[in-house]
């Protein structure tokens, strides 16, 4: 009698875990295709002298790191590493602080506060492509409002996306303007679901508007705070749209992020096993900058 | 360590703008006033506090008692009236300057913070030593009995060591006055009774004046050395637990204080050939006692129809066969040291508590046995059937 349950109860057991396995397998064989396959093929290629155009007449070589020594000397990749460290640190930075002050501003309003956020969040509703090309308008040399205004207050104009001082800048400006709503949603939902008790205590307790900030608010919402900086600094590190469409990354080379300086070097000369050496080493980069928030998210 | 005087204060609620309603959503009753200007969730609200008073604001939800609190911390803007605190007005002056702390319902302690710095944030704030800022927190760690848990944060304390975390936070900073918002509301009925006698020591040690709110009129008549009845936005009695208890002042607080609750009935009253007032309930007759009867006198209270109070600890199984009131057992409740019965009689339901030690068998009542019963003439309440106002007082 007790060996027949158990062996019912191990019955059951395995065709749990056998509708499971059916369950995900699907899913696997996608990420397989989609992910680990093109990520096996691009690390393959990075060792190999692959181009598209040559290799309809020979087959690739194999060429060990020449690919790699390559890159990483070459002084338009350094520049570009620069360029896209030095345009992540300081979009994620102004991103944060607009956002995180757009948040304050609409959560402390009494009214209006869902007519607000709506406003707000539009510019990230846009496609970039929309709001590239608005802001390219927007700066012409030619026609654009922002030198009309300028020439009008008899200040000096810029060619702003050819003058190697302003290109940088605009492409800045461009992504914070896109990009602060983000921010915004994220830490004003966080906000919402700070207690007000706790507020209320901080209060009768002595504090003031600032220290209730940096005693109350701050630490209720760090998680929210830490998660928004790494998504933000993950695709501030990919940018590639904005440079592509306005600047290309010119003017020498000074807007060129990793990615546009791939697109340049390695798909549109179709020496794809170049551009995988590159992309692997983006890859490490990404990884390398994202591991310290992941850490601290799992403790 | 200060009085607070409460002159007329008054809150008001400005309208809404109209929302749009959801198709079937029933609109919230309430008997709140509405006025012109708003809704006046407080009204009239007087009421002097002496230096080192224990008060306890008691009432049902929505009666206004913890937006009067909170007007008293600073949480909510007067709108009307005044309010001193330690001879100064403050209806303008900000919480934080106001020397008071609060302890919440929800606890409020600071999650990231552990427990000696959440109770030590008060004091930071005030800039005092670090030597005094210890010298405090231990003392109050040691008042409260959380010593071992001054380095944890607070996710990882029981519900009753928060609140004596929250306890300690605002007692460390020695304040004026101490408000407490249903501090015990969210604990366990054991622990509640545990920590409401805690609270009672606790007041003998720290010599301050506290304002206490709660809905628990347990709480309210064992820890106030005044209550103060709220309903609707209007004080309905203030008085000592024994005076709201004996003589309420009209019959909301007659059936709000005692549990269970007072029984009510329309009943007559009359006066004997001698002039003495007596009750008439179906057969029984009642005269009233010589102090019931010297107030009515007073008041000049003529015979007629009147609601007639008796608390269920109050109606009696013995007396005289002709003159008792008689009903049908529905349900009866053993509570170990009392049985509860509920009877219906008079066309009301009626609640008897009849102690254990009176019973020759727990199986005397059985459900639907006629049962009959009376009342002295000492513990009648009576009360105007129109205004609900005693016609003692």
């Amino acid at each position: 009698m007790r060996t027949n349950s158990t062996t019912k109860l191990r019955n059951a057991d395995v065709q749990t875990k056998r509708f499971g396995l059916g369950m995900i397998t699907p899913t696997v064989i996608v990420l397989l295709v989609m992910t680990a396959y093109p990520l096996v093929f691009t690390l393959f290629y990075s060792f190999t002298d692959y181009n598209l155009l040559r290799n309809l007449r020979q087959p690739a070589e194999f060429i060990a790191l020449k690919n790699y020594t390559d890159l990483l000397t070459d002084p338009y990749f350094q520049q570009s590493i620069w360029n896209t460290v030095k345009f992540t640190i300081l979009a994620v930075i102004f991103e944060m602080i607009i956002g995180f002050a757009m948040a304050l501003f609409v959560n402390c309003l009494k009214r209006g506060q869902k007519t607000m956020r709506t406003l707000l969040l539009l510019p990230y509703l846009l496609p970039t492509v929309t709001v590239a090309l608005s802001w390219r308008m927007m700066l012409s040399p030619n026609y654009g409002i922002v030198n009309q205004v300028l020439t009008a207050l008899g200040l000096p104009v810029f060619n702003w996306f050819s003058d190697i001082h302003t290109a940088f800048g605009m492409l800045v400006l461009i992504d914070v303007w896109q990009s602060a709503p983000f921010v915004f949603l994220l830490l004003y939902a966080a906000l919402q679901s700070v207690p007000q008790g706790q507020y209320e205590a901080a209060r009768i307790d002595g504090a003031g508007r600032i220290k209730i900030l940096f005693y109350v608010t701050i630490p209720n919402i760090k998680n929210s705070l830490a998660l928004c900086a790494l998504l933000r600094t993950i695709d501030s590190f990919r940018l590639f749209d904005k440079v592509n469409l306005l600047t290309g990354g010119g003017p020498a080379n000074s807007t060129s992020t990793i990615t546009q300086y791939l697109y340049n070097y390695g798909i549109s000369s179709l020496d794809f096993g170049f551009g995988s050496a590159g992309a692997v080493v983006m890859t490490i980069l990404v990884l390398i900058l994202s591991s310290v928030y992941i850490k601290r998210a799992i403790q | 360590m200060a009085e607070v005087i409460l002159k007329n204060i008054k809150k008001v609620y400005p309208h809404q703008e109209p929302k749009k309603r959801k198709k079937g959503a029933e609109e919230k009753k309430t008997n709140l006033l509405v006025t012109d200007e708003g809704v006046l969730a407080v009204q009239d609200f007087n009421l002097e506090i002496k230096d080192k008073e224990f008060i306890v604001l008691v009432g049902p939800s929505g009666c206004g008692k913890s937006t009067t609190l909170r007007m008293v911390a600073g949480l909510e803007e007067i709108s009307g009236g005044e309010l001193y605190i330690d001879g100064n007005l403050v209806n303008d002056v900000a919480s934080k300057d106001r020397d008071i702390a609060m302890v919440f319902q929800s606890y409020a302690l600071y999650p990231h913070m552990t427990v000696w710095e959440n109770m030590a944030f008060p004091l930071k704030l005030r800039k005092m030593p670090k030597e005094e800022i210890a010298q405090r927190v231990s003392q109050a760690a040691e008042i409260l009995g959380i010593t071992q848990y001054l380095d944890r944060k607070p996710k990882a304390l029981s519900g009753g060591q928060r609140q004596r975390v929250a306890i300690g936070r605002a007692i460390v900073r020695e304040p004026k006055v101490l408000l407490m918002d249903e501090p015990l509301s969210n604990l366990d009925a054991k622990l509640r009774n545990q920590m409401r006698a805690e609270i009672i020591k606790l007041r003998h040690r720290i010599n301050t004046t506290f304002i206490y709110v709660t809905h628990d009129q347990t709480e309210a008549m064992t820890l106030g050395d005044r209550i103060v009845i709220m309903r609707d936005g209007v004080i309905q009695q203030v008085g000592t637990p024994q005076e709201v208890f004996n003589h309420p002042a009209n019959q909301f607080v007659a059936g709000f204080i005692g549990m269970p609750q007072m029984n009510f009935y329309d009943a007559q009253l009359v006066k004997d050939s001698d002039g003495k007032y007596a009750v008439e309930l179906e057969k029984a007759h009642v005269v009233l006692s010589e102090d019931k009867q010297a107030n009515l006198a007073r008041n000049n209270v003529q015979p007629g129809p009147v609601t007639l109070g008796v608390r269920p600890e109050h109606l009696v199984l013995t007396g005289d066969a002709d003159k008792m009131i008689t009903g049908k057992v529905e349900v009866s409740e053993m509570m170990g040291s009392a049985v509860h019965l509920h009877i219906s009689a008079c066309g009301s339901d009626t609640i008897i508590i009849v102690p254990t030690t009176e019973l020759e068998s727990a199986s005397a009542f059985s459900i639907g046995s006629p049962i009959s019963f009376t009342f002295s003439g000492s513990t009648a309440h009576l009360f105007d059937p129109e205004t609900q106002k005693s016609l003692e007082a």
